[in-house]
């Protein structure tokens, strides 16, 4: 039985470290001297944090990477606030108040859910430049805020909770809005807290529709920043210090990770229906 | 807007099926068509046979699983430039680490990116880097709706840990093994940042996915009309895929 174990392990062992090697020679190499990888070193002669410091006071082709870490904070503060404020409610409505139209309203929106993005891609940029939104942060940030996913997956959490507990704080005198406020946001904590992280981790690694909606470096979001960056990197600027600012900016949401492990997988399962 | 000729606040005029007729009648289209379905036809066995592979030997407790599975989920998190980036360095003919790793051992290096063949495949490595953790998740709440009971009726009978995985893991697993195919298959289909930072949709034009073509017609040459055209296209390959997902799903 132990061998069989240890076989496993070794395995394992194995493909995670092939698995862990891209991102772990990409921190390794962001701190290492530029000559060391034109030379072809397999690791660095010294380690220096002089990549980090380029990247944080200087612009690399009128990219800066403190001004995009910022655009993407902005971005995802936003998103998030604003994705909560929206499907909160909505998710509510759908699982405990009957309206009419309420099914037709909600196939509308799972069947929207399922659509590719990639569809509403270009009437989007149309209607952005339409409204001059083209290259501001209020076109990146608008068209992600109708992500209906949230409403799906918290809606199911809302149709979980018993009823009794509605009509015990109604007994006690509590008000429509009292009841949600009060008895059903704090139970559906676990809930909104995935589907918070889930906001932010996709607010902050969009790529498409901020590549196509951007195209000045002041406005860009950190993955079309490091984008941009990438491309001629050769002749114009140390592959190091594209990996600095990569490592840099992948750092908050890693950690996120890191921290937030639990929900995020929770979040992941085919049961909780995201995705 | 893919019946029209449309331009930014140009003058949008209706044009039926013109948009479909020169898309037709256009070799990148097919070109791109191909190289779509190419790369699916890569990924989603690799990624499906990885993940599940992964997950199995995931599935049981080890000392260190907990490092483990987060070193597999992990790359998740990691957004599409920097997982580009950080795959095309490693792989790079000159200064990446594999090459060095492959030549110090006798074998011959690859200038992976720059050979048609081979640069779907990098491409599908990336894509695979990114979202395998989602699929091994998916499998992992698969395996543990298995019965234990299962297992150890077969120890029983003296099966092997290879019999095991054969006879009850994988047919147990069916339902799942679908999801994951059908997901990874809509993935494949919008495939798009790891093909535009790694290859651009060289060498030859082998890599341009139709979502890449989309990407040069709409937002290089401003041909809306025929960029949305594009996108229907991919919309209805996709939604033929989830049509087939539900009816066999039904049918579990």
């Amino acid at each position: 039985m132990k061998s069989v174990w240890s076989l496993r392990w070794l395995i394992l062992f194995v493909i995670a470290a092939f698995w862990i090697l891209p991102l772990a020679a990409v921190i390794l190499y962001s701190f290492a001297p530029n000559t060391d990888i034109v030379l072809g070193r397999l690791l660095p002669s010294t380690l220096t944090l002089e990549n980090y410091a380029a990247v944080l006071t200087q612009d690399v082709r009128g990219v800066s990477i403190s001004g995009a870490i910022i655009n993407s904070a902005i971005i995802m503060v936003i998103q998030v606030v604003g994705i909560l404020l929206l499907d909160i409610p909505a998710a509510y409505a759908f699982a405990r108040v009957r309206f009419p139209g309420q099914d037709l309203l909600f196939y509308t929106i799972l069947i929207s859910m399922m659509m590719p993005g990639i569809l509403e891609l270009i009437s989007l940029y149309d209607l952005m430049a339409n409204i001059g939104l083209v290259d501001t942060l209020a076109g990146v940030i608008l068209p992600g805020l109708p992500r209906v996913i949230g409403i799906f997956l918290l809606r199911q959490f809302f149709r979980g909770l018993p009823k009794e507990l509605e009509e015990a704080a109604r007994i006690d005198g509590a008000s429509d809005f009292q009841i949600f406020q009060r008895v059903m946001v704090p139970l559906a904590a676990p809930a909104i807290t995935t589907l918070t992280i889930i906001t932010a981790l996709y607010s902050w690694n969009n790529f498409l529709w901020p590549l196509v909606i951007t195209n000045s470096p002041g406005s860009m979001p950190v993955p079309v920043a490091i984008a941009y960056l990438n491309t001629d990197v050769r002749a114009v600027q140390g592959y190091t210090t594209v990996l600095a600012a990569s490592f840099l900016t992948c750092l908050p949401m890693i950690i996120l990770f890191l921290v937030a492990q639990r929900w995020i997988i929770s979040g992941m399962r085919p049961t909780s229906g995201i995705k | 807007m893919s019946l029209f000729d449309w331009g930014i606040f140009g003058p949008n005029e209706f044009v039926g099926m013109d948009n479909y007729r020169s898309l037709v009648g256009d070799d990148r289209f097919w070109r791109a068509m191909r190289a779509t379905f190419s790369f699916a036809l890569i990924y989603v066995p690799l990624i499906v046979c990885v993940s599940l592979l992964i997950a199995v030997l995931l599935h049981r407790k080890l000392p260190g699983i907990e490092i483990f599975r987060t070193a597999f989920v992990l790359p998740i998190v990691i957004n599409v430039a920097v997982a580009a980036i950080a795959i095309q360095w490693t792989i790079d003919p000159e200064i990446g680490i594999l090459n060095r790793i492959l030549t110090s051992i006798g074998l011959p290096g690859q200038a992976w990116l720059s050979q048609p063949g081979w640069a779907l495949f990098a491409i599908s490595l990336v894509t695979m880097w990114i979202n395998s953790g989602f699929m091994i998740v998916i499998f992992l709440t698969g395996l543990e709706n298995i019965p234990d009971e299962l297992y150890e009726a077969a120890r029983l009978d003296g099966s092997t840990s290879l019999q095991d995985l054969l006879y009850i893991t994988v047919p147990l697993l069916k339902p799942i093994t679908l999801l994951v195919t059908v997901l990874s298959l809509i993935h494949a289909f919008q495939v798009f940042g790891e093909v535009l930072i790694m290859t651009e949709g060289g060498p030859y034009g082998s890599t341009t996915v139709l979502t890449l073509l989309l990407y040069e017609e709409g937002f290089k040459k401003f041909a809306l009309g025929r960029a949305a055209a594009i996108g229907t296209v991919i919309t209805l390959i996709i939604a033929a895929l989830s049509f087939i997902q539900f009816r066999v799903f039904r049918e579990q």
